[in-house]
């Protein structure tokens, strides 16, 4: 093995402006190719971390009602789920928090659909937010604040997208009633006050209706009292596993509070990446189009160069070389190249997406937002992308060495060292 | 001149490197015709998927409404935009030519709820003229349209929106299982003593505390058409209107026909679950025809703080699907909607227009600017342009990653045709020394191998047309699958001999150009180097 490898590797050198050429056209393909993976990750790299970020921070651990999960696997509707409610979130939140391994627990709130009236005009389906001042990192972190200030405190505080300035024609102090109904049916008219507007960091238009108030507000809106909450995220030390700590609040909860059950994030919250998701799908399915005429493109080229090598393929032969061995011995040149070509189209494609990242290409047309996930170009990186681009590569060089070597590596040993000889 | 009877000889003489080359080669352009055929089918067949269900081809509109369009993502107040459509107008839209249909519409949105009040989904309510709509939207897909109507009827027949995926139910409707419990310990021993109670035959009294035999009970008195009869007076002798309607469905069902077990399970399961609904979770009621519903909307005119909702009462008549993934569009007839609105004769909140050509979008929007400006009214007419702008971008992103891939493919080719000349420069040195001895110059070898390449890539475009158009009419037949954005979620290719001449014009100077690096090498050769090489 080590043998053939040696010689692999020397074969690469000597033979270099025909490895170049694989090389050149496997590194091309798979940096356009990680490109457009990494395209793929960014848009929903953009959308988890900015509306869906939002809407459901990503944490390490949910806390939920003890029944939320299964109700909700049983189809149950939003009427019946929006009832499973954490109650006494706030003395759950200190013990979870006294628990070592925690960093931060925040209640999470859901959007409630209701009307904005304002200035003699009704808007429907504004969505309503509920943050808990002074521990609302998750939302502080994603937001800039264009204009007035953030939540004052005052449950009657509101603060609204920055387009919705424009939109709805309202301004910083503005009076505005919140209309509707809350989340179990009761009629909603509310006076509120307009304290700030913001930006997300990461914006795209559906996060334009979301508003957000204080717990005291959103209680109002929602229905719900004051110390409950439909959720309490749980972020837990960079150290910390999530399963081990999982077991641990598991039992504690068990303890102090059975109305109660904890999960991993993904359990409770599945984003809906539907269109982004159908996206990624189409750009998988080329690729595997891609690979495909590539497969044939290099297994043309190996078969190639292998007949203009038959006199070094005959000295082998001569020189007591087995065919398996010869076949190895290619087979993991090709593979060399390959790997090192795709390693080299990875590295090409990582440097080309920071550099696109890092001159932050923003966008300020919906259109383009849409197309993005947010309002940035962003080109992530996914172990999967990775992972099934290598594969691919991989695929490739399996079958040029089945294809392509069997043929080529039929040379007869007398022909070939009377070619020499001439 | 006879430089061409050469590249004919040479192709013979390295026939298998060229066979290989023009194999390489027709695969690329067989890509390159699907990926450009995809390419078109695409943006072409989602424009015309959202014109042909959604938008039409020119609306006019209330200036207002005008900017909501254009910005789909902006806000409207509540309130419909209406703009004054009468005779002179619609007769004047009709009579010019190329102008296939000007329909009134209103449009409105709303939540449908059942009986119950429960809501069932919102949606994008249009009213329109029956005959209308299929002329000015052709592309609706209308299903299941239920032709026994009452005519004393007085619920009003609507086509609902396409169903949604996450309104599909995802859960068993005719079994129980331990994910249906609402219940855990001291309340589980207590339902299931209850449940004992009501039904003994079904349940062995020795089974203990024995969980799964107890579900397994459960689940065959599920299979059970006179369940209902069993069910204890107890449990009648305050009005529940759930359980009623439960029994009644039960009854209808038990004391009918012989039918489908999976039918009578679900009604037994809907009866256990109104029963004992703190144990067992609800069964979601599923998205019926013919069942009556209530259409909710705003006032178009009144707007406070709290205002009434107009409430429809009506029936689901079928299924229209639109735009599959942001098709919210239902449609009822125009006039029952604008009476239940109280809207004027001549008011509606736009005029669709179909055209028989797109291409003369530009030419009868401008005609009816004309019109309206002549007429002193300020509405505005808006293209599918205009109105699509909450489509676009994804056809529009699609058909740049497509273009991106056309030119890898390109680029494939090159690097491929490169090698191959590289190759055959090194191949046929002593080939080069023979013919530069017998007076040929280096420069009409260069040529010789440019003619070989238009050879080969002339070869292998025929192949490649060839193939890639069967895939292509393959396509075009079956369509494409897991192209969520279109109907049935299948994408059907359009062939055009366009894409064939693209691939052609595309490949064969990229090829040329990339046999010019190894070929400037034959240009530089020495012929006293060659022949000495050749001895």
């Amino acid at each position: 093995m080590m043998l053939s490898l040696k010689l692999a590797f020397r074969n690469i050198f000597a033979n270099r402006q025909r490895s170049l050429v694989i090389y050149i056209a496997i590194t091309l393909i798979s940096t356009v190719l990680f490109l457009f993976l990494s395209f793929s990750d960014g848009e929903i790299e953009n959308f988890t971390n900015g509306i869906e970020g939002l809407r459901n921070p990503p944490a390490d651990l949910v806390v939920s009602h003890w029944d939320y999960l299964r109700a909700r696997e049983a189809g149950e509707k939003a009427e019946s789920l929006n009832k499973m409610t954490v109650t006494h979130f706030r003395a759950l939140s200190e013990k979870i928090a006294g628990v070592k391994e925690v960093e931060a627990v925040y209640p999470v709130t859901i959007p409630v659909n209701a009307g904005l009236y304002v200035h003699g005009k009704k808007y429907k389906d504004i969505q309503y937010l509920g943050v808990e001042l002074g521990n609302d990192r998750h939302v502080r972190d994603r937001i800039l604040i264009t204009e007035g200030h953030y939540l004052s405190g005052q449950p009657d505080g509101l603060l609204l997208h920055a387009s919705m300035k424009d939109d709805l024609g309202v301004s910083v102090g503005d009076a505005v009633i919140v209309t509707g109904s809350t989340l179990f049916g009761q009629a909603l008219a509310e006076n509120f006050r307009v304290e700030g507007f913001y930006r997300s960091k990461i914006d795209l238009p559906t996060v334009f209706k979301a508003v957000y108030t204080p717990l005291a507000g959103y209680g109002l809106i929602s229905g719900y009292y004051e110390n409950e909450a439909p959720f309490l995220h749980v972020d837990l030390i960079k150290s910390a596993s999530s399963e081990p700590v999982l077991a641990k609040l598991q039992t504690l909860l068990k303890t102090i509070d059975p109305e109660v059950a904890i999960h991993r994030f993904g359990d409770i919250h599945q984003q809906s990446i539907a269109v982004y998701g159908a996206i990624r799908q189409i750009i998988i399915s080329i690729t595997l189009l891609i690979v495909f005429v590539v497969m044939f493109g290099v297994m043309n080229v190996v078969s190639t160069n292998l007949v203009d090598r038959g006199r070094e393929i005959g000295t082998y032969y001569c020189l007591g070389a087995s065919r398996g061995f010869l076949k190895r011995m290619y087979a993991t040149e090709i593979l060399l190249v390959n790997l090192f070509a795709s390693c080299t189209g990875i590295v090409i494609g990582l440097l080309a997406a920071s550099i696109l990242n890092g001159v932050g290409f923003e966008t300020h047309d919906v259109g383009l937002q849409m197309v993005f996930g947010g309002d940035r170009l962003c080109l992530a990186t996914s172990v999967s992308s990775i992972v099934w681009l290598t594969g691919a590569l991989l695929l490739v060089t399996a079958t040029t060495a089945l294809f392509s070597l069997g043929s080529a590596l039929k040379v007869s040993p007398v022909a070939a060292l009377r070619e020499t000889q001439n | 001149m006879y430089l061409h009877k050469l590249v004919l000889r040479s192709l013979r003489r390295h026939r298998e490197r060229g066979r290989r080359l023009s194999i390489l080669i027709a695969l690329c352009i067989a890509a390159i015709v699907f990926l450009l055929a995809m390419m078109d089918s695409f943006f072409d067949r989602y424009v015309r998927l959202f014109i042909d269900t959604t938008t039409a081809h020119l609306a006019i509109v209330h200036p207002d409404a005008a900017e909501l369009k254009r910005k789909p993502w902006k806000r409207g107040a509540e309130g419909l935009l209406l703009i004054e459509a009468d005779e002179d107008l619609l007769s004047f839209l009709r009579g010019i030519e190329g102008v296939v249909a000007a329909a009134p519409i209103v449009r409105t949105s709303g939540e449908f709820l059942v009986l119950n009040g429960d809501q069932q989904g919102s949606t994008t309510m249009v009213g329109i003229d029956p005959d209308d709509r299929q002329r000015v939207f052709p592309g609706l897909r209308i299903s299941h349209v239920s032709e026994r109507r009452d005519p004393d009827e007085r619920d009003v027949p609507v086509l609902r929106r396409g169903v949604q995926f996450w309104e599909a139910i995802k859960v068993a409707t005719d079994s129980i299982t331990e994910g249906d419990l609402r219940v855990r310990g001291q309340e589980l021993v207590r339902f299931e003593e209850q449940a004992r109670d009501a039904f003994p035959r079904y349940f062995s009294r020795d089974a203990g505390g024995d969980r799964s035999a107890f579900l397994r009970s459960l689940d065959a008195a599920l299979a059970d058409p006179l369940l209902y009869r069993g069910v204890p007076d107890r449990y009648r002798q305050k009005y529940d209107w759930r359980l009623e309607e439960a029994i009644a469905a039960a009854q209808a069902l038990g004391d009918g026909e012989k039918t489908e077990i999976s039918r009578i399970r679900y009604v037994n399961k809907q009866l256990l679950s109104a029963l004992f609904p703190d144990a067992i979770s609800p069964v979601s009621e599923s998205i019926q025809l013919g069942t009556p519903m209530t259409f909710q909307t705003s006032s178009p005119r009144e707007v406070k703080a709290l205002s009434m909702p107009v409430v429809i009462p009506i029936e689901f008549a079928g299924f229209a699907e639109s735009m599959p993934l942001y098709g919210f569009e239902s449609f009822m007839a125009i006039q029952p909607l604008k009476n239940y609105l109280q809207l004027g004769e001549h008011e509606f909140t736009e005029v669709a227009i179909r055209l028989a050509d797109i291409g003369r979008v530009d030419s009868i929007k401008a005609r009816i600017q004309e019109y309206l400006k002549g007429r002193g009214l300020n509405d505005q007419v808006l293209d599918y342009r205009e109105m699509g702008a909450g489509y676009l971008p994804t056809a529009l992103g699609i058909r740049i990653g497509l273009m991106v891939l056309v030119g890898l493919f390109i680029a494939a080719v090159v690097i491929f045709v490169t090698n191959m000349i590289l190759l055959a420069v090194i191949k046929r040195r002593r080939e080069i020394g023979t013919v530069v001895a017998l007076g040929m110059s280096p420069r009409e070898y260069a040529l010789l191998f440019l003619g070989e390449i238009f050879v080969i890539v002339t070869i292998a475009w025929i192949g490649g047309a060839l193939l890639g158009s069967i895939v292509v009419a393959v396509f075009a037949k079956f369509g494409m699958p897991g192209m969520v954005f279109f109907h049935d979620h299948l994408l059907y290719f359009d062939w055009s001999a366009r894409h064939v001449l693209l691939a052609y014009l595309f490949v064969l100077p990229g090829a040329l150009a990339a046999a010019l690096i190894p070929v400037s090498r034959v240009l530089k050769l020495k012929p006293v180097e060659v022949l000495r090489e050749t001895q």
